[in-house]
């Protein structure tokens, strides 16, 4: 793909993100929606007599709220683009396009990872109940490398979205079966045999083992593994997304729809 | 018959704004998908909670929120016109503007049905409950009340939203969230402090939910009629309230220029 | 230097040729540096086409093309530094940032060295009149303020050569004016300049040539006043007033091509097909007690319904 792929490009698309989202609250309605998953998870724990598990709430409500930034708001830059006529613009530019999105993209997943705060917090305030970060470098170190991969994600998804008419359809479609697979609210564990193998495949799994060990006092295992996995998938989804943006670049280009009018 | 005639207008714009999310298709491979692993994801947590019975509760309870949730975007699509900008043209025009709204917004409440209708039928199978089969008709009788009480809250809140239209997708999370933590969904109301409780009451889902809980494990049957009678009262009073909220916010808007915001 | 040149350029919409929309067809035509070249045609004619064809937006079906000697399919990068695009209309800004956001953001994506963007910058939130507005949300501004802000990002990597797609619309007549100014003080510094328009006052006072495109193909590419000629080489009277047996009278006059009503405002146009003939019409309508007279040559308005026909709304 041609473009400059410069410190200038990344800082200057990233710097417009951070004003962007400031302006636009919609852009942080996972931080707002996601969070109280953490108040509905723990209070089926705690009503079982299960507070002990309060942590496995708590994690499903931090991925998640990481996971929609990617999903919801970073995978929704190239269709808004494209609706609102400046896709046409930063192709014409000698800026990479994929340096612009990773970019902005960064910045909002980054932004997930305040959900954290915020849960913690509900959990807290809610049921009383102070879940201990036993491990606090290992829940930093997994908090960044998920919403890293998050972002390499959300490059694979918003090119894929861009090319689709129902993009609201397969936005609303993937994250499910990702938490589900990926044992973000429910150890994997507790899948039908035949889907666990493919846990593995989705970053999620290995955050959410993490950082239920990042809550843990039991010392930790395999935390190297698990952050090279997170960062590993999310690279991968990011070189396919830059093989997909390509293509649908060149294809918008070809048809002529860069622009959705 | 103008009033109806309108209604039905409008609900082929509704429809066309269905078509707009999914093909037949990519309703039950997307949309589905995505609310049956969102279901099961919360019912293997009663696994987790080392309790068959909370397995059972949180099928059912997720298997008729599911519809709700749906019937709540009801909300968005009372702001659609907004972005049309077609708005200012029903409010000035001659016929029906609730006839005009609640045409385009009542596909979302057959959305609803059928997505509840779906997620009963997966759910169950995948977790072997076989309900008696009147007991699974009446259930769904249930479950069409409930969409329709959660129908009535949605138009209500899409009145608010109309003008504020940027909040509109933060609503219905939010909205949805709500309704699955209090209303008796994942936990029972009495779990809620009091004041928690009132508000559950009050808003839709929460009596009718209980109805379903009853039919399905034999309840009384004057338990039952009173927990229907109160979502009937539930539906109804939303509904009264979303059609007065929406003259007054709707004509008013001539008066205080939101007529044409977005 | 060509600043642009074009080869049988060609630009298809749909793969099914029954359905098939030719948007651009056989185009060929080459603009110097320097020039400021016009591009008119109704609705649909193709200048926007032509225009992201040129601005590497778009791919082209067949034939080449070339900005500042560079191919814009097979060497884009080389070509997109040097081009500045003006879009218009209501989409291509970020509404949510303010007008100086937005173009911070575009001097970055042209990397533009950061001191001399905030020069650059605050100098043409001046020259385009932006003023304070600068720094509110661009969802508060009216049209033409956007137009104003289209037109300062498209300036803001200083480039050699501007595409201006239909600049003016929305602006009111004294900022339409202004922007008149500086496109001429644009063409001063050396820039080429392909500016799409339907005005045929701004088309004739700012452009070197015109090229007039219709349903995708160029029909004439020549200077106003030689379009003009196209049309009628002589004079024609316009006045008000008259009765019937003066107009039969008029027609019947050596060297009157026909007597029209006028398009607006009552009254009737002589058109003449021999210049020496003017003198005596205008003795004739003088005696004949007519006072309101104007003579005036054809203006490209003329020359574009000449050409275009009269199509009315129609496609």
């Amino acid at each position: 793909m041609s473009g400059r792929f410069s410190t200038r490009v990344l800082l200057g698309a990233a710097r417009m993100q951070a004003r962007l989202t400031r302006q636009k609250i919609e852009d942080l309605r996972p931080l707002l929606t996601m969070p109280p998953i953490a108040l509905v998870s723990v209070a089926v724990l705690v009503h079982a007599g299960k507070a002990q598990l309060a942590p496995y709430g708590l994690v499903a409500a931090v991925l998640m709220t990481v996971g929609q930034m990617g999903n919801f708001v970073a995978s929704e830059i190239v269709f808004m683009e494209r609706n609102e006529q400046t896709l046409e613009l930063v192709v014409a530019s000698p800026a990479s396009y994929y340096a612009v999105l990773l970019a902005r993209i960064l910045v909002l997943t980054s932004l997930g990872v305040i959900g954290a705060l915020e849960s913690w917090l509900l959990v807290r305030i809610c049921f009383g109940l102070h879940l201990t970060v036993h491990h606090p470098g290992l829940a930093l170190a997994t908090l960044a490398a998920t919403s890293v991969a998050a972002a390499g994600t959300a490059l694979l998804t918003t090119a894929l979205f861009a090319l689709g008419n129902q993009v609201r359809t397969f936005q609303n479609a993937i994250n499910g079966p990702l938490y589900l697979l990926g044992g973000v609210l429910v150890p994997t564990s507790f899948l039908p045999a035949w889907l666990q193998p493919l846990s593995p495949f989705v970053f999620f799994y290995w955050a959410a083992n993490l950082l239920r060990a990042a809550l843990s006092s039991a010392e930790v295992q395999g935390a190297a593994v698990g952050l090279a996995s997170i960062l590993a998938l999310g690279a991968g989804a990011a070189l396919l997304g830059y093989g997909v943006l390509q293509r649908m670049l060149t294809r918008l280009r070809r048809s002529g729809a860069l622009g959705l009018t | 018959m103008t009033w109806w005639n309108i209604y039905r207008q409008g609900l082929l714009v509704g429809i066309a704004d269905l078509r707009q999310f999914w093909t037949l298709r990519s309703w039950f491979f997307a949309w589905l998908v995505r609310v049956l692993t969102n279901a099961f994801a919360w019912v293997l947590l009663g696994r987790v909670a080392g309790s068959e019975d909370k397995v059972h509760y949180l099928l059912v309870g997720h298997a008729v929120a599911a519809g709700a949730s749906a019937a709540l975007w009801a909300s968005n699509a009372t702001t659609w016109s907004r972005w049309d900008g077609t708005h200012p043209l029903l409010v000035i025009a001659p016929g029906s503007l609730l006839a005009a709204v609640i045409g385009r917004t009542s596909v979302w409440l057959l959305n609803g049905m059928a997505t509840s209708l779906m997620s009963f039928i997966v759910l169950f199978a995948a977790f072997g409950v076989v309900p008696q089969p009147s007991a699974a008709l009446a259930s769904l009788g249930v479950v069409l009340l409930v969409c329709t009480s959660a129908f009535g809250f949605a138009l209500w809140t899409g009145a608010w939203l109309s003008n504020r239209g940027r909040f509109r997708n933060i609503a219905l999370d939010l909205s949805s969230m709500i309704l699955v933590a209090i209303c008796g969904v994942s936990v029972p109301v009495e779990f809620w402090p009091r004041p928690v409780q009132w508000i559950a009451n009050a808003i839709p889902m929460t009596h009718g939910l209980a109805a379903i809980r009853l039919i399905l494990g034999h309840g009384a049957h004057g338990s039952i009629a009173w927990q229907i009678a109160l979502e009937v009262a539930v539906a109804s009073g939303w509904l009264l309230l979303s059609l007065l909220t929406m003259t007054r916010l709707f004509n008013g808007g001539r008066a205080d220029g939101s007529i044409e915001l977005v | 230097m060509l600043a642009i040149e074009t080869e049988s350029l060609t630009r298809t919409y749909g793969t099914n040729k029954r359905d098939q929309i030719v948007a651009l067809k056989g185009v060929t035509l080459t603009v110097q540096e320097g020039e400021v070249r016009g591009l008119l045609g109704p609705n649909g004619a193709g200048k926007t086409t032509l225009v992201k064809l040129l601005s590497t937006v778009l791919l082209p079906t067949s034939g080449w093309a070339r900005v500042l000697g560079h191919d814009v399919v097979r060497e884009t990068a080389a070509v997109r530094p040097l081009i500045g695009i003006v879009f218009g209309g209501d989409k291509g800004l970020h509404y949510k940032l303010s007008g100086r956001q937005n173009l911070e953001y575009w001097a970055a994506l042209y990397e533009v060295q950061p001191q001399a963007a905030r020069t650059r910058i605050a100098r043409l939130i001046e020259r385009t009149g932006l003023g304070e507005r600068a720094e509110h949300l661009v969802e508060t501004y009216s049209r033409g303020m956007k137009q104003r802000l289209h037109l300062a990002r498209g300036l803001v990597a200083d480039a050699r050569v501007l595409f201006l797609d239909e600049p003016t619309i929305g602006m009111d007549p004294v900022a339409a004016h202004d922007f008149r100014q500086l496109v001429r003080e644009l063409r001063d510094e050396g820039r080429t300049i392909l500016l799409t328009t339907h005005d045929m006052a701004e088309a004739e006072a700012l452009c070197d040539r015109v090229a007039l495109i219709d349903r995708g193909r160029l029909l004439a590419v020549e200077t106003p006043a030689q379009l003009s000629q196209y049309v009628a080489k002589f004079e024609r009277v316009d006045f008000q007033g008259g009765h019937a047996t003066l107009i039969e009278q008029l027609r019947r006059e050596r060297g009157v091509a026909s007597v029209i009503p006028a398009a607006q405002g009552g009254g009737h146009r002589i058109e003449l097909s021999d210049e020496s003939a003017q003198r005596h019409i205008l003795a004739l309508l003088v005696e004949a007690g007519i006072t309101s007279i104007r003579t005036s040559r054809p203006g490209l308005e003329e020359v574009y319904m000449h050409l275009l026909g009269d199509r009315g709304l129609r496609l």
